[in-house]
């Protein structure tokens, strides 16, 4: 057959046939085309079809062009059918690979191509497809035979099943592109149910010139469009099913494309977004917008400055949400604009997470500023307090010191530096090192011991001072250390002396006062009892000398009072205010005007002189001070006792001054001294403490007392207080 | 009646003194000794079948020295004061003592008055003149 079908005897030129080569090209290169454009399952299922479309149309060609009967049927045996046989078991495939049925309709795939094998050896080995040829006017046709018919059955059966397919495929799909695409696809079929209108013109009655390559065109034409549809439709699916809004907009800024979530998002449906400009959009929403002056500025933005991407956070009212956009613009391969897209993005939830976040930093931030002052504060507060405390806080461990605070330093007298590291053993004294050292270890090993107890420390200079410590195991720097509390008991040692001496002082003065006054009382009692009862058996010497006892006793328990006196001064607890000295000499005065009003004397009393101090001490001083200028100017017949104040330098200084006998200023250091009189009792009388009370008095104030005088001219007293 | 005084002292020759003091002011000699706190108490609240005093007869007036052996002046006022039969018994402290403590203790336990005894015999004699005078002449008690 080979060697015919090359002989060019057995052609002619038919114009016929070139309907069936362009067809037959069209056909295949739809088919590649396709196939280049997606190499997917589909594509090649559609490629086997168009090839078996191809094949088909193309032997059909040949076969107008040739003359040989014989040559025909070997030709369409051989060739023409095998496309033919090829075609409904490709739409079944094609079918079902297009509808993703392919897995559940796999058998029905391999059973149909195994039939149509069938029928294309059968068809080879006898007569039964193809009995002869006949001549037509468009050319030669075979004539079928028997086995035409359930080809013929075959053939429509894997039509309609694939028409079926489709019909339920459409009946679960949602309108959409998808829908369209299979609707596309029935409705092509349905085209190439009609290109069996081939094997009419085989119809003796009919012999009509076969149109069938126009429904093949027509069918592989809407395949393709199809195939190519359902590209788009995935798409097209993706951008319906997205949950970010997408509005698209052509180059005039007039919106094509509105998926369903912006729907969703915004509330407005698609179709009142179609077609609209873009800057509608503001009119659209501005009534669930919270700031649409944001979306103005923005939307004019976007048209002033088309080539931008701008991102913009709009919140919606009704529902309350957030809603991120972005604006960009579209460029086609050329790089101009074509169009632009806005997303819009929900981010409520995003948002509401975000300021949760936020919030909850916050609050952390706040904690932590919080507890960080807090730790701060109470750090300093504990620097601060083991700083100040006036007991002495050290940390010794393994024997050594590795911290003190100041008092622990200045009561040691070490220096910061000095003392780190120092030995313990350095600062406790040797007779007690074995004591404290022990304790420390039975401390350590957990013992129970006295924790606070009296020892001895050294100081640097290896002075020893009394103290009581106190210890407790404590954790520094990770080891195991030791916490000491010193309290340097020198003072306290020593008050507790001093407090004991003047109980005792106390105790002696009370016998004083009580037990040394009754003998006197007894001998002066008696001397009067003598004097009175025995009088006639004394001569007056005898007389004489018990008034001597009596006048002896009675200067003693003068002297015995001036003595508790002064010690009451000392004992005395002052309570310090702001005393008008003044005032207190005025009364002074007027007291002592009282005790001889006969005497003629002149007081000179500064006013407004005030002092801080006790006013009963001040009062006895003034009394003392004042009784003195009183009693030294008995014998001066012009007698004048002045009070006032003089400031010198930085002091005020008292003074109390009089025109009377005055002393010799060699005698003065003993004028303070107990019991020392400068002057004869029997001229001027007194016990010889009165000065003596006056300086304890003007000593106990801060200040310091002394006097000028002038033999016969008069003395002054000066007096400070502090 | 005649109404006595009593004395509690334990220095004699406070007591001689004393004596002598008040016979100088024509007082009498109704006077009742007690060397010390204890004494006192036991004249005050039990029988003395030596006296032939009534034996609810409480003294005039109590002169007290504050500092005595066994019972001191303050803590026999303190008795003094707790027993109903002896709350409103006139106690005058008569004492050597200038202690401040010890007035305002005295005054404090209920004493009616502080006297401190003079060592001048003279003042001692007018003390003890105007204290018969007062006490015994002039004062007046509750009757119960």
């Amino acid at each position: 057959m080979s060697g015919q079908l090359l002989d060019s005897a057995n052609y002619y030129l038919n114009p016929y046939s070139f309907p069936m080569f362009i067809t037959a090209l069209l056909v295949i290169s739809l088919g590649v085309y396709v196939f280049i454009q997606d190499n997917n399952l589909i594509s090649k299922s559609f490629l086997l079809m168009t090839v078996s479309a191809g094949i088909w149309q193309a032997g059909i060609g040949l076969m107008y062009l040739m003359r040989n009967a014989m040559l025909i049927i070997s030709f369409y045996k051989v060739f023409i059918f095998l496309g033919t046989v090829m075609i409904a078991p490709g739409i079944y495939f094609f079918t079902t690979a297009s509808l993703g049925l392919l897995e559940k309709k796999k058998k029905y795939v391999v059973v149909n191509y195994v039939l149509a094998f069938a029928f294309y050896i059968t068809s080879l080995a006898t007569n039964w497809l193809v009995r002869g040829v006949k001549e037509y006017f468009w050319g030669r046709y075979v004539l079928y035979g028997p086995l035409s018919v359930p080809f013929l059955v075959f053939f429509f059966i894997l039509i309609i099943r694939s028409l079926i397919l489709c019909h339920d495929a459409i009946r679960k799909i949602e309108p959409g592109i998808k829908r369209d695409q299979i609707r596309l696809f029935m409705i092509s079929l349905g085209i190439a149910v009609v290109g069996a209108v081939d094997f009419l013109s085989c119809f003796p009655p009919l012999e009509v010139y076969p149109f069938g390559y126009l429904a093949v065109l027509v069918f592989v034409s809407l395949q393709t469009y199809a195939v190519l549809q359902y590209k788009k439709a995935s798409l097209s699916e993706i951008f319906g099913a997205m949950e970010d809004g997408i509005i698209v907009t052509d180059r005039n800024g007039r919106i094509t494309e509105v998926n369903h979530a912006v729907e969703n998002i915004v509330g407005i449906r698609r179709r009142d977004f179609l077609g609209k400009d873009i800057l509608d959009i503001l009119s659209l929403t501005k009534d669930k917008i919270e700031n649409p002056e944001k979306v103005a500025a923005l939307l004019k933005e976007i048209t002033t400055n088309p080539g931008q991407i701008s991102d913009e956070d709009i919140t919606f009212l009704d529902p309350a949400l957030h809603i991120s956009t972005r604006f960009s613009p579209l460029m086609d391969r050329f790089g101009t604009k074509s169009g632009s897209v806005i997303v819009f993005r929900d981010i409520t939830e995003r948002k509401r997470l975000e300021e949760e976040l936020r919030q909850y930093q916050e609050e952390l931030k706040e904690l932590v500023e919080a507890r960080t002052a807090e730790l701060a504060a109470s750090e300093e507060k504990y620097r601060k307090l083991v700083d100040h405390a006036q007991v002495g806080i050290g940390i010794h461990r393994d024997g050594r010191m590795v911290f003190a605070n100041r008092q622990f330093l200045s009561m040691l007298g070490f220096k910061e530096e000095e003392f780190n590291g120092l030995p313990i053993s350095r600062l406790i004294h040797p007779d007690e090192v074995q004591e404290v050292l022990s304790r420390a270890w039975d401390r350590y090993s957990g013992k129970e011991v006295i924790d606070t107890y009296e020892s001895q420390f050294l100081r640097k200079d290896g002075s020893v001072i009394p103290v009581i410590i106190s210890n407790a195991v404590i954790e520094h720097e990770g080891k195991r250390a030791t916490l000491i509390t010193v309290v340097d008991i020198t003072e306290s040692k020593l008050r507790k002396e001093l407090e004991q001496a003047n109980q005792e002082l106390e105790m002696f003065t009370y016998s004083v006062s009580h037990d040394l006054r009754a003998p006197l009382r007894s001998i002066d009692g008696f001397s009067q009892a003598l004097l009175e009862d025995y009088e006639e058996q004394l001569d007056s010497v005898g007389q004489d000398y018990l008034r001597r006892i009596r006048a002896a006793s009675q200067r003693m328990a003068a002297m015995i009072d001036a003595i508790l006196q002064l010690s009451r001064i000392g004992r005395y607890e002052m309570q310090r205010e702001q005393v008008n000295l003044s005032a207190l000499a005025q009364d002074i005065a007027a007291d002592l005007k009282v005790t001889d009003p006969d005497r003629q004397v002149e007081f000179i009393i500064a006013d407004g002189v005030v002092a801080k101090g006790d006013a009963t001490l001040l009062r006895t001083a003034l009394e003392n001070l004042m009784g003195n200028a009183w009693k030294f100017t008995q014998k001066h017949e012009n007698a004048r006792i002045e009070f006032g104040v003089l400031q010198q330098s930085k002091e005020l200084v008292y003074y109390v001054r009089d025109n009377g006998a005055g002393f010799d200023m060699k005698y003065v250091d003993k004028l303070f001294a107990p019991f020392q009189r400068l002057h004869s009792t029997i001229e001027y009388t007194g016990t010889g403490v009165g000065l003596t009370s006056v300086q304890r008095i003007v000593r106990r104030h801060g200040g310091h007392i002394w006097a000028e005088s002038v033999v016969d001219k008069g003395t002054t007293f000066y007096f400070t207080l502090e | 009646m005649e109404r006595m005084m009593m004395v509690v002292e334990d220095n004699s020759d406070d007591i001689v003194l004393i004596q002598r003091a008040f016979k100088k002011c024509c007082l009498g000699n109704k006077m009742v000794v007690a060397r010390d706190g204890i004494e006192a108490l036991e004249y005050l609240f039990e029988k003395h079948e030596d006296s032939d005093q009534q034996k609810d007869a409480l003294p005039a007036v109590v002169l007290m020295d504050v500092k005595m052996p066994r019972m001191d002046g303050l803590e026999t006022l303190k008795h003094i004061r707790s027993h109903s039969r002896t709350a409103y018994l006139p106690v005058v402290m008569l004492t050597s003592s200038d202690e401040e403590r010890d007035k305002i203790q005295s005054y404090k336990l209920g004493a009616n008055s502080y006297i401190r005894k003079p060592v001048n015999f003279d003042q001692f004699l007018a003390v003890m003149r105007q204290l018969g005078l007062y006490w015994l002449t002039i004062n007046e008690l509750p009757e119960q």
